[in-house]
């Protein structure tokens, strides 16, 4: 892996546009004399975000200085030890110590420039309340720093890890005038070329690995598709099965499909599922997949069963099962065509509200809810609707606005009346609201408006 | 049970004259200029206790022997768990009560912490067998844990350490409703005693004497309305007598102008006329859904609580000879499901609904 | 210019319109010198909190009324910062506890604490306790309503609550029974006639009778949307008429529509444009308990009484789930869905037995 790092940049498989923004901004910080420019990378993992900013520092003569964090690691191991003499610096002081010493005093071995490059944040960030201390230390490196200071964040769905929301809100952006570059997954084209390329090279370099076998093009093909864009890890897959040539396919092939335990037609397929990383559904794709569940028959039983386990797609969205049922809440209806059915899923869904309430023993209840949702919307439409219907987004978002909106009104009236005492909520909007539209609605010579 | 009475008696250490000073939340009550009935008049001694016959003997010769087993009182609520233990400790201690008795019921915390920390404090103490004024008294402490059956499992089995740990110094008396619900190792390192339902005629005396030393006219109506409301529950009787004597005379010394009636001590208690019951089922009986509607509509309005109606309905179903077996049964079937769903926060009307067309459906089916 | 629910409410327990034996009662139990917690129960419009106004004003006089509001401030132990409204004078404060949320717990074990551990300012003030109103008990999570039996016992000696509720149902025997019940019956309608007529004598109106009689059947006894439809009225068309309509607001008109539609097709599509009109109703505010209630009566009108009890039987599984769950469209939308399926082979079997008659 490491030795097919890209070198140049015609070797990086990133889309050139993107490349050329990134040259840009290497040369907008040169052109303008402003050295401490911050940069945020934000792209899919394995979109070969820091590969790319090391070929394109070279280009501009930079030496590369990672944030790494693995010392700090250490430290807190001898702490927890209970060797509680042992000097201790708190994580966030180390990183402020980094971004400005390293910034400041260039190295005496070269006299290269540098670029910082911080991919690992420091755990005590991602802390809610800990955001404020962030911003502090970026706004002195704004005031001090000398040198190009790049973060390099991944794509992730779950809202409290999403460092790009919580680190850097536009506000922060903003004021420190920081860029933002987002990289796409690696397009299978490219990804195609690349792998390519690196079967050849395997070749010419044959003594680095002499049990190298090239892969069939379907096999690099499945690869591409299982990867998703991620170029890290197709090259991971790429080498396992091209070493995997001396083994027997057909005995690997048998073993592994055991584990994986899903339905498999081509041989191809087979080794994939294997090797592949673990299928990511799409929210979306996920929804879609439970209300358009496949069914088939099983060859062996000649009973209809399910194409897809429901398992594997709850397996999907075990970190979010609120989402995953509220998205598929929205968009069943338009799947059903009989209100029978209809009737016995919203039971299913009317008791898995209840599950999903429920706070004791979250864990557990809340993926069997999930499994209980997906099969139920599986299971229970018998006579699906005709034709494909898109998934859309979740059904009360533009009611939302309004029920703010509500709120805020009920905020400030809640005293007028009543003789200055509270009103509830309930009297407010069943009895006042409704009766007050009606007054105004009438105008002039309303005796209380 | 001999084993546990003639168990430790050997501390005499005259150490810790005195133990600190919890204080219990009765306590606090008494600081209140007026005094609830239901502590006023509660009985001084072990002799005074209505009925428990079984309890106060063996109380009594403990208090004789000056010992006590670990205790585990259970029974209905108001039938006089707490004022049994009370009046013993204070027997056996006297003026020197609240240095030997800690008193913890479910309003204070009760956590695992508590029983780790305050429970065992107290336990820990030496107790002497000379009182500060040197008369004897019995060398212990007593805690008592009213509403056990309301602590979590966990803090049931700390406390089953301490109480093992402690026995020389400390007697245990867990006071619970349900005895199932404590857990087994604790039960048998108690006693258990349970206390039945107070009759009738024992509450009827009781609220009579406290009428008469407290001024209180009242028609002999409200006084067995009172009983038969209370259901051998004699606090919830006494409570019950005070508010409506408060809401009725007041500070009027005299209250002459002003008896309780019935109609006083129902609107009291929160209780469904009877009135509402019969009419429903009568309602239900002729199949008649509009006016089952209609009704429920009405008794909504009245504010009555929908539980309350069903406690009472339950009885009155049970008790009527009238409707078959296989109708009661599916009728509290019901009963049993719509009375959940009300507590859980259902609405009442539209539970109210369910249950009367159920009954409707039964009736239906002779 | 107040509104005339406002501009009408009796301010003194002697001046109270109905429930006269009550108010006695209450007056005599202010006089006393120990007042114990009292829990206000009835319908919505049956005059709870004006009671509570008086009982104040009974205790406390006049200066009961100097009313400020204050927004108080707490931290949750997830480190939440929660923001509660309340309404206080220098004798008592008024909060609703379940503006809070899933943190309600805290509001009652925080903040009571620290109302109740701050004495009356007022030296010689005739009572040494203060008051706190809470409102809407019953919609507290049990666990709030534990903390607050705590509460009301640890705190006695220094404040008294008065607790207002809907359905004592939903709250927990343990609170029932350390309060004084005050039972509030949802006026008659002789009663809210006869507070409408004073009122438009006050105003120096005419009221017909039929009008009078119309404005107090539609209040579904509910004496504060009598005055409010009253005052519409007059807004709408004076001098009255006897057969005026009474105006309907708009959420009952826009709910009863959406029974209309329920009834006229049965089937998913139609199903999801319900969806969305409930989605609206409860974006507005409209309790999904009222959407559940008028939904069923509206739908149960329509059917047979087999149907009806079914009818019944699943609306009350279905409403039961509303209250303990936290998505109230799954259970409405649930609802909605099984009437429609009941409803639709009714109406087959009912043109199948037409049939079988013409044949």
């Amino acid at each position: 892996m490491q030795f097919l790092e890209p070198k140049t940049t015609e070797d990086l498989i990133i889309h050139p546009k993107k490349i050329e923004d990134i040259r840009k901004w290497f040369m907008l910080g040169q052109q303008l004399g402003k050295s401490n420019r911050i940069l945020l990378l934000i792209g899919a993992s394995g979109s070969s975000k820091l590969s790319a900013m090391k070929v394109i520092s070279k280009e501009f003569d930079f030496n590369v200085c990672e944030w790494i964090f693995k010392a700090e690691v250490d430290r807190e191991l001898l702490m927890e030890d209970g060797d509680r003499g042992y000097h201790y610096k708190k994580q966030s002081e180390l990183f402020q110590e980094f971004l400005i010493k390293v910034s400041r005093y260039n190295s005496i071995f070269s006299q290269k420039e540098r670029i910082l490059i911080v991919k690992d944040f420091p755990n005590t960030f991602l802390r809610k309340g800990n955001e404020e201390e962030f911003w502090t230390i970026l706004k002195k490196y704004k005031s001090i720093g000398t040198n190009p200071l790049v973060f390099i964040l991944t794509d992730t769905n779950s809202k409290s890890l999403n460092i790009e929301m919580n680190l850097f809100p536009d506000k922060i952006r903003g004021q420190l005038g920081i860029d933002t570059i987002n990289m796409n997954p690696i397009s299978t084209t490219l990804m195609k070329k690349a792998l390519k390329q690196i079967c050849a090279k395997m070749k010419e370099h044959e003594h680095v690995d002499s049990k190298f076998i090239e892969p069939t093009q379907s096999i690099i093909d499945d690869i591409i598709a299982q990867s998703q864009g991620d170029i890290r890890n197709a090259i991971m897959n790429l080498q396992l099965v091209s070493q995997q040539g001396s083994i027997d396919l057909s005995m690997q092939t048998k073993s592994r499909t055991k584990k994986a335990g899903k339905a498999k037609k081509t041989p191809t397929d087979k080794i994939n599922k294997g090797v592949g990383r673990d299928e990511v559904l799409g929210i979306f794709h996920g929804v879609g997949r439970a209300l358009h569940a496949k069914k088939e028959e099983d060859p062996d039983t000649k009973k209809i069963k399910l194409t897809h386990n429901p398992d594997s797609v709850a397996d999907c969205f075990l970190s979010q099962p609120g989402n995953y049922i509220e998205l598929l809440h929205s968009n069943y209806l338009k799947t059903f065509s009989s209100i029978d059915d209809v009737k016995d899923f919203t039971k299913i869904m009317s008791a898995s509200d209840i599950f999903q309430t429920e706070y004791r023993n979250a864990d557990k209840l809340h993926v069997l809810n999930l499994n209980l949702v997906i099969r139920g919307a599986m299971v229970c439409n018998t006579e699906p609707a005709k034709g494909f219907r898109p998934i859309t987004g979740y059904a009360n978002k533009k009611f939302r606005s309004v029920e703010e909106k509500c709120l805020q009104e009920y905020l400030s009236q809640s005293t007028e009346f009543n003789d200055g005492h509270r009103m509830s909520l309930k009297d407010y909007f069943v009895d006042y609201t409704g009766y007050l539209k009606l007054f105004k609605s009438f105008g002039a010579g309303s005796s209380s408006l | 049970m001999d084993a546990f009475l003639k168990s430790g008696k050997l501390s005499s250490s005259k150490a810790g004259t005195s133990t600190g000073s919890q204080k219990g939340v009765k306590d606090k009550k008494q600081k209140e200029k007026p005094i609830p009935w239901v502590e006023k008049y509660r009985p001084k001694k072990v002799d005074d206790v209505v009925e428990q016959q079984e309890v106060c003997n063996v109380l009594r010769d403990c208090l004789n022997s000056s010992d006590l087993p670990n205790l585990l009182l259970y029974g209905q609520p108001g039938t006089g768990k707490t004022s049994t233990i009370l009046a013993a400790a204070h027997q056996l201690f006297g003026e020197f009560f609240k240095e030997r008795v800690l008193e913890l019921n479910a309003s204070d915390d009760r956590g695992i912490a508590v029983i780790r920390t305050k429970v065992k404090n107290f336990a820990q103490l030496k107790a002497s067998s000379i009182r500060p004024d040197g008369k004897p008294c019995p060398p212990f402490k007593i805690i008592i844990l009213d509403e056990a059956d309301a602590m979590t499992h966990a803090a049931q089995a700390a406390l089953r350490r301490t109480m093992e740990k402690e026995t020389r110094t400390t007697r245990f008396c867990l006071i619970c409703n349900y005895v199932s619900r404590i857990i087994e190792p604790i039960t048998s390192r108690c006693t258990k005693f349970r206390f039945i339902s107070l009759t009738e005629e024992k509450v009827m005396e009781r609220l009579k004497l406290i009428c008469g030393q407290e001024n209180v006219k009242i028609d002999d109506d409200a006084l067995m309305s009172i009983v038969d409301i209370s259901g051998g529950d004699m606090r919830k009787a006494i409570t019950t007598l005070q508010s409506s004597y408060r809401i009725k005379c007041g500070s009027d010394v005299q209250g002459t102008d002003n008896p309780i009636t019935k109609v006083d001590i129902l609107e009291m208690s929160g209780m469904v006329p009877e009135k509402f019951l019969t009419d429903f089922i009568q309602i239900c009986r002729k199949n008649d859904f509009q006016k089952l509607e209609n009704f429920v509509e009405n008794f909504m309005f009245e504010a009555y609580s929908a539980s309350q109606f069903f406690d009472q309905l339950s009885e009155l179903i049970v008790m009527d000879d009238s409707i078959t077996n296989e109708q009661k049964s599916i009728m509290l079937d019901k009963m049993g499901e719509v009375a959940f769903r009300l507590l859980s926060g259902g609405s009442e009307y539209l539970q109210l609904m369910n249950f009367g067309s159920t009954a409707l459906m039964a009736f239906e089916k002779k | 210019m107040a509104l005339w629910v406002d501009k009408y409410r009796p301010k003194e327990l002697s001046k109270l319109d109905y429930h006269k034996q009550q108010a006695i009662d209450l007056k005599r139990l202010c006089e006393q010198q120990d007042f114990p917690h009292l829990m206000f129960f009835g319908c919505s419009g049956a005059g709870k909190k004006t009671r509570i106004q008086c009982v104040l004003r009974e205790l406390y006089g006049p200066s009961a009324e100097r009313l400020r509001n204050e927004t108080m401030n707490f931290t949750t132990p997830s480190n939440r910062k929660i923001e509660i409204t309340t309404v206080s004078s220098n004798y008592h404060i008024e909060l609703n506890p379940s503006d809070a949320g899933i943190y309600d717990r805290v509001v009652i074990t925080d903040i009571i604490k620290q109302i109740a551990q701050t004495n009356i300012i007022d030296t010689n003030g005739q009572r040494d306790f203060k008051v706190i109103v809470l409102t809407e008990v019953d919609d507290l999570t049990k666990d709030a309503q534990h903390a607050l039996r705590r509460t009301m016992e640890k705190y006695v000696a220094t404040c008294r609550l008065i607790l207002c509720v809907n359905s004592t149902s939903r709250v927990i025997p343990a609170i029932k029974s350390r309060c004084l019940g005050i039972r509030v019956a949802s006026p008659t309608h002789e009663e809210i006639i006869g507070i409408l007529n004073q009122i438009c004598q006050k105003e120096n109106l005419k009221l017909p009778a039929e009008l009078a009689r119309n404005i107090a059947s539609k209040s579904e006894r509910n004496l504060r949307r009598a005055i409010l439809m009253l005052e519409a009225c007059k807004v709408q068309k004076y001098p009255f008429t006897n057969n005026q309509d009474v105006p309907e607001i708009d959420w009952q008109r826009f709910l009863n529509e959406t029974a209309n539609q329920i009834l006229m097709e049965q089937s998913p599509a139609r199903l999801e444009k319900v969806r969305d009109r409930l989605y609206e109703l409860l974006s507005q505010g409209i309790p999904p308990d009222i959407i559940f209630k008028v939904l069923v009566q509206v739908l149960s009108k329509k059917c047979e009484v087999e149907v009806k009890s079914q009818i019944y039987e699943f609306a009350s599984l279905y409403e039961f789930r509303m209250q303990m769950g936290s998505k109230q469209i799954y259970h409405l939308e649930a609802f909605v869905a099984h009437f429609m399926s009941i409803y639709k082979k009714y109406l087959i079997q009912a043109t199948e037995m037409m049939m079988d008659m013409d044949e």
